[in-house]
């Protein structure tokens, strides 16, 4: 019998490469998906509104592009759904929206009768006139750039954009002026900021100094407000801002990277408050005050986080508050060889997180050493009430940490970036998007070189998640970065970019893009989320096909060998040892679909 | 009964399936070669440790033996590792020994070179830095140990194998044959033996299962194939012969053997488009690159009314601000669309713009566009043109305004983009562009005939050329076939540029070293390394014998020139101080003979025939008497 087993493990199942399908009469039918898909905002190709910048007149230019971080700030007048706000990650110089990096805002409604969105044309208080605008950081707070990340308060839909790549000298800005700034103005002409930052205003800094902070920005009237000199500046990612309206947190993109909170003396006022760095081991509390009125720490905060002894992660992404859960989830997206990278900060007093060790010892080695590997990444949650820290997920198929024979595309998690959340009547989701660092180890599978990044979607009632509850709702154009995701407050839409796509991509997707995706309200939470019946139960059944019309997928009782034919019978597809097939891609129409023992069923694609 | 009789047919239908359909192929092939992979993982684990321990101990001699004995292990199983492992292999284990970009991280990392190929420098240096070594040795160790324990976790499958040994064989000639990968030591010849040899089972055993006349047709190839590489010289040997008497037939014959055993291929399992196409049955098939892949739109989705609309546009000078230039401008069909000149002449007909016009037959197939890779899909090459003050010196929405005012280039727009409201919009003019651009496809050389049995002759001095291109000139090494551009083979995935050191002119008396640093001022943040100071895009050298002057600046007016630049090790070579330069200083030796039969071959790559059509008329310009009249400009 053992002697079967090995010949049978070895066998590979031949499907014809040409089917008769004329008697195939078993029937499956995969309803059209539910869900409605927008293109909401093309980068490059939507004209966005410019206030009068560097001496040129105010017009309408082609937006940029790199989209990726999405705010939503809900309109609480009823008159219209909110605004959206969309980062664009680049440095390039523009002659009317601004060097650097930026943000663009619009105003939407829905449709009634659909439910879908629509962009409405607005004016603003400085006359501008259209649907689309960029935010003016040129003559607000000095240009902006690299803006990657950023905060979405769960208080009353505030918005921050971060200015992520770490710059350490004006060689590295795409600005053109390069003269020292002056907090509290804007650049060449001079224009004041309106608010200004009540304690550092007057203060000259170098150019570079004034990127690398979190940017609060106007979504209403497409300005940005300050940027927030006393969180520090770092290369910061996301943040979020719990609903007492006075806690932030907000990580760094970087290895190592902080994590760090703000408390404000008073609600919603964040230019006044205490700075901290999360030390996983403190005692009594696990969070470090950093002296957030002196702007020389504020300037270069890292010496005081070492020197505090805070916990190092291997770069932090996005950072989200659940308020059903009223827990932070945090991204730690990882790199592939961290060792050299927080070796000194380890020697000069920072700590690592105690899921980094173990990681690290299972592997037989210490994290600052040179073959300790971080391929996959995690996530992270955090209880504010507690202030303990666990790993939400941890991304794999990770040999060091044990699990099973990894078959691409059923079990895998890499480098989580982006998070997002949706609520749906009672029930609520996380949404972790994917930005892969390699295509090593399986974070793609074994043959491929291109990067395909998805989202995934997981059930915040599962205590302890494990690939088997992540189920893919979305995967980008080739090439593409998937980010920005976030949803509107009724659960009725999804919001997601993707990012600087390929040139392999028809358009628009060769474009950045903000995609909606409308009709979450609709389904029912086993819609969302495809629960699988037992594996053994499964397993004993004859050949059954489980369409989900909502991620596209076809599941099957157990893994194994499907193959795909077309309505003419020729074979378009085969997938081994899985257990759901995905048809994101197909037309509408039939085809066949056989198994390895040979039951083949007929599958309308509606 | 008549009512019962159509569901015993379906009935009888469904047995049919369940009696055909299962047909695993009964043997331990899969889990033998599985075996076999781990176990030379395990053993190559085994031999970079001795490795390390031979450096630590500074005993040379062994740490040579042990070096050559790991990458014979390395070797033998290649093709599955650089199919399974291929990110790994390039990054830690088996890279250019060059300095690399971490990627997709929010800082600027430059990662030191790494891997066998860094370490076989070292370790035939006169001084050898023993720590460093032995450190890189320790590196590459951790790293075939990681692999070694993710091997498991991937199942193999009989396409796997099939599809890993046809990359191989492109890999061994592109990389293997010609001398890539050993940058000190004369061991070439020998790896690529057991590269070759690796094949030879596999390849056997999956001939044998389509029939016996491809198991014999097979063997007798690797058979021809090892007798050519046994005691072969790596300056004599004949890589023209062995391209079509072994690799190309070996290349083809896999295939069929894959297509006959009704195996799923690549295509049937991933969607997205690769940068081959699996049915290309040589390395110099006009379908091996795969257009979809290098261009945004699908090549299935481009329409003729495009690509007559782009070429239109290509030809009129109604594109620049001051309606003096066009793209044929600077870009002749006749001389390969490029201009005969040093550099360019700008838009006011007096200055000169910066560099020199690149050809733009089989421009497509790049990973990067412009001598300092500056734009990274060809439609944005079409964008910075048109914001050069030199150049057409034009916001994009104001020529698309400017073209709305002819009611012919709108109906033109119309029918090319149909279904696209208001159609002429930035995004249109840079696609027909582009489009146009993509469609200078050139495959059709009287080398590439030959090569592929269309035709019998190719001089004695282009084939000796070819050789010495591909061998002793290490010409090959960085103009990659089959496009000889800098787009590395097989997977065609990574675009390359190089240090060459060039100099300002080509007064051999005075050298000075060019001052355009390339792709260090590209303006990517992220590619702002030292190492790619004066760094330059690899061009392709199909039909170079059109494109001169040569080089980013057109310095250097004859091939004879050129080649003497290469032969004398470059800048650094000719004396000048350029310690990033990436192409090797020592001279290649090459004599007169062999450098004239370099020409002859480089001549042989010539072929813009079905690229020379032009416009004859330009659409008008209801309104502008400006514009009215005006010519297709054509040299």
């Amino acid at each position: 019998m053992a002697l079967i087993g090995a010949f049978s493990a070895s066998a590979q199942i031949q499907f014809d490469p040409k089917i008769d399908p004329a008697y195939i009469t078993d029937v499956v039918v995969v309803p059209s998906s539910p869900l409605v898909m927008q293109h909401l905002f093309i980068g490059g190709t939507d004209l966005v509104q410019t206030t009068p910048t560097y001496g040129n007149p105010g017009g309408a230019f082609p937006a940029k592009e790199w989209h990726d971080f999405i705010g939503f700030t809900p309109d609480e007048s009823g008159e219209s759904l909110g605004w959206i706000t969309v980062n664009h990650e680049m440095i390039t110089q523009d002659d009317h929206i601004g060097d650097g990096g930026g943000m663009t805002s619009f105003k939407i409604t829905r449709d009634t009768a659909t439910d879908t969105l629509i962009v409405v044309e607005q004016t603003l208080a400085d006359g501008r006139q259209g649907k689309f605008f960029a935010i003016d950081f040129v003559n607000t707070v000095g240009e902006t750039g690299m803006n990657c990340g950023g905060i979405e308060s769960s208080f009353d839909g505030r918005i921050w954009t971060a200015e992520e790549w770490f710059r350490g000298s004006n060689n590295d800005i795409a600005d053109r002026d390069v003269s020292d700034f002056v907090i509290g103005t804007g650049t060449l002409n001079g224009q004041a900021a309106p608010n200004g930052f009540p304690s550092f205003d007057g203060d000259t800094i170098q150019k570079f100094q004034n990127f690398n902070w979190m940017v609060e920005v106007d979504p209403r009237e497409a300005v940005a407000i300050r940027k927030q000199y006393n969180w520090g500046r770092l290369g910061w990612e996301g943040g979020c801002i719990l609903p007492d309206n006075k806690t932030v947190f907000i990580g760094e993109d970087a290895t190592p990277g902080f994590l760090l909170k703000f408390v404000a003396d008073t609600p919603g006022d964040f230019t006044e408050g205490d700075l901290f760095v999360y030390k996983h081991d403190g005692n009594p509390s696990k969070w470090v005050q950093v002296d957030n009125n002196d702007l020389d720490v504020m300037l270069n905060l890292k010496p005081s986080a070492v020197a505090g002894g805070a916990t190092m992660f291997n770069r932090v992404e996005w950072v989200k508050y659940s308020p059903y859960t009223e827990k932070v989830y945090f991204t730690a997206t990882g790199r592939d060889n961290p060792g050299s990278r927080w070796a000194d900060e380890h020697a000069g007093g920072a700590v690592h997180n105690p899921s980094t060790i173990a990681r690290a010892a299972a592997q037989g080695t210490h994290p600052d050493s040179a073959d300790y590997a971080d391929y996959y990444g995690r996530v992270f949650v955090l209880d504010p009430a507690t202030d303990e820290l666990e790993v939400f997920i941890q991304g794999g198929p990770d040999v060091a940490n044990g699990t099973g024979l990894g078959s691409y595309p059923d079990v895998h998690l890499s480098n989580p970036d982006g998070l997002g959340l949706l609520t749906v009547g009672e029930k609520s989701y996380l949404l972790i998007q994917e930005d892969l660092n390699g295509t090593s180890y399986g974070r793609v599978p074994a043959e491929i070189n291109n990067r395909t990044c998805e989202m995934y979607i997981v059930d915040l009632d599962i205590e302890n998640p494990t690939y088997d509850d992540l189920v893919r709702i979305a995967v980008v154009p080739s090439g593409a970065e998937l980010t920005g995701a976030t949803s509107t407050p009724d659960g009725k839409t999804l919001l997601f970019n993707s990012q600087h796509p390929s040139s392999s991509n028809p358009f628009p997707y060769n474009h950045s893009l903000t995609v909606a995706l409308t009709g979450w309200d609709k389904l029912a939470p086993e819609e969302i989320v495809y629960v699988p019946l037992g594996q053994e139960e499964l397993e004993n059944e004859a050949f059954t096909v489980y369409p989900n019309p909502t991620s596209r997928m076809m599941h099957f009782n157990g893994v194994q060998d499907v193959a795909l034919y077309d309505m003419n019978g020729k074979r378009i597809r085969v997938a081994r040892q899985v257990s759901r097939l995905d048809i994101i891609d197909l037309e509408k129409g039939v085809y066949f679909i056989q198994n390895g023992e040979g039951t083949t069923k007929k599958v309308v694609i509606q | 009964m008549p009512r019962i009789l159509p569901k015993l047919i379906v009935l009888f239908g469904l047995l049919l399936y369940v009696s055909t359909a299962f047909k695993p192929y009964e043997d331990t092939f899969l889990t033998t070669s599985q075996s076999k992979l781990l176990q030379g993982l395990k053993e190559l684990e085994s031999t970079t440790a001795e490795l390390h321990k031979a450096l630590s101990e500074r005993n040379l001699k062994e740490a040579q033996r042990l070096f050559h004995k790991s990458r014979r292990v390395f070797k033998t199983h290649e093709f599955l590792l650089e199919y399974f492992h291929h990110s790994s292999i390039k990054k830690r284990v088996n890279g250019a020994p060059l300095p690399q970009i971490e990627e997709k991280v929010a800082d600027l990392n430059v990662m030191e070179p790494q891997g066998f190929q860094r370490i076989e420098e070292l370790i035939y240096e006169d001084a050898i830095d023993w720590t460093e070594t032995a450190k890189l040795a320790k590196k590459l160790n951790q790293e075939i140990s990681a692999i070694k324990d993710y091997q498991p976790r991937i199942p193999l499958y009989d396409r796997h194998i099939i599809e890993a040994m046809r990359f191989e064989i492109i890999r061994i000639y592109t990389l293997g044959l010609t001398g890539f990968e050993n940058p000190a030591s004369d061991s070439t010849m020998r790896e690529v033996l057991y590269a070759f040899q690796s094949l030879k089972e596999p390849a056997i055993h999956y001939a044998a299962r389509a029939g016996v006349p491809y198991k014999k047709s097979i063997e007798k190839l690797f058979n021809a194939g090892i007798k050519h590489l046994q005691n072969a010289d790596f300056e004599t040997f004949d890589r023209l012969a062995f391209l079509k008497e072994v690799s190309d037939p070996i290349y083809k014959q896999l295939l069929e053997i894959h297509l006959a055993l009704g195996i799923e291929t690549f295509e049937e399992v991933n969607t997205a488009p690769v940068t081959t196409n699996y049915s290309a049955t040589s390395l110099f098939d006009i379908n091996l690159l795969n257009k979809d892949y290098f261009l945004q739109l699908r090549a299935s989705e481009i329409t003729p009314a495009q690509v007559e609309l782009g070429k239109l546009l290509f030809f009129d000078p109604a594109l620049s601000y001051n309606n003096a230039l066009s793209c044929s401008s600077c870009h002749h069909p006749d001389k390969a669309f490029t201009d005969g000149r040093a550099k360019s002449l700008s838009n006011d007909s007096e200055h000169e713009v910066d560099r020199n016009a690149p050809t733009l037959v089989n421009a497509l197939f790049s990973g990067a566009y412009f001598h300092d890779l500056r734009a990274g899909k060809i439609e944005m090459q079409t964008e910075h043109v048109m914001a050069n003050p030199q150049e057409f010196n034009v916001r994009p929405l104001e020529l698309a305004d400017k073209l709305k005012e002819s009611s012919e280039y709108v109906a033109l727009f119309e029918k090319a983009f149909p279904g696209i409201k208001d159609p002429i919009q930035p995004r249109t003019m840079k696609t027909s562009l582009a489009v146009y651009v993509s469609s200078l496809v050139s495959w059709n050389s009287p080398f590439d005939k030959y090569v592929r049995g269309e035709s019998e002759t190719l001089s004695a001095s282009a084939q000796s050329g070819f050789n010495i291109f591909m061998g002793k000139g290490a010409c090959g090494t960085c103009h990659f076939a089959p496009n000889f551009n800098g787009i590395v083979p097989p997977f065609y995935d990574d675009t390359e540029s190089e240090v060459l050191g060039i100099t300002k002119t080509n007064d051999t008396l005075n050298l000075v070293l060019d001052e355009d640093e390339g792709r260090y001022r590209n303006g990517k943040r992220a590619e702002q390394a030292e190492h790619f100071r004066f760094s330059m895009k690899t061009p392709t050298i199909r039909n170079i014998e059109l494109t001169g002057p040569y080089f980013h600046n057109g310095a250097y007016p004859t091939l004879e020139e050129v080649m003497w630049f290469y032969n004398r090790g470059g800048g650094q070579g000719l004396g000048l101080d350029i310690p990033n330069q990436t192409l090797p200083s020592d001279q290649l030796g090459l004599n007169e003979k062999e450098i004239s039969d370099v020409i002859a071959f480089m001549k042989s790559l010539t072929d813009i025939d079905g690229l020379q059509s032009t416009p004859e008329n330009l659409p008008d310009f209801d309104n502008d008497p400006s514009l009215q009249n005006r010519k297709p400009v054509i040299y």
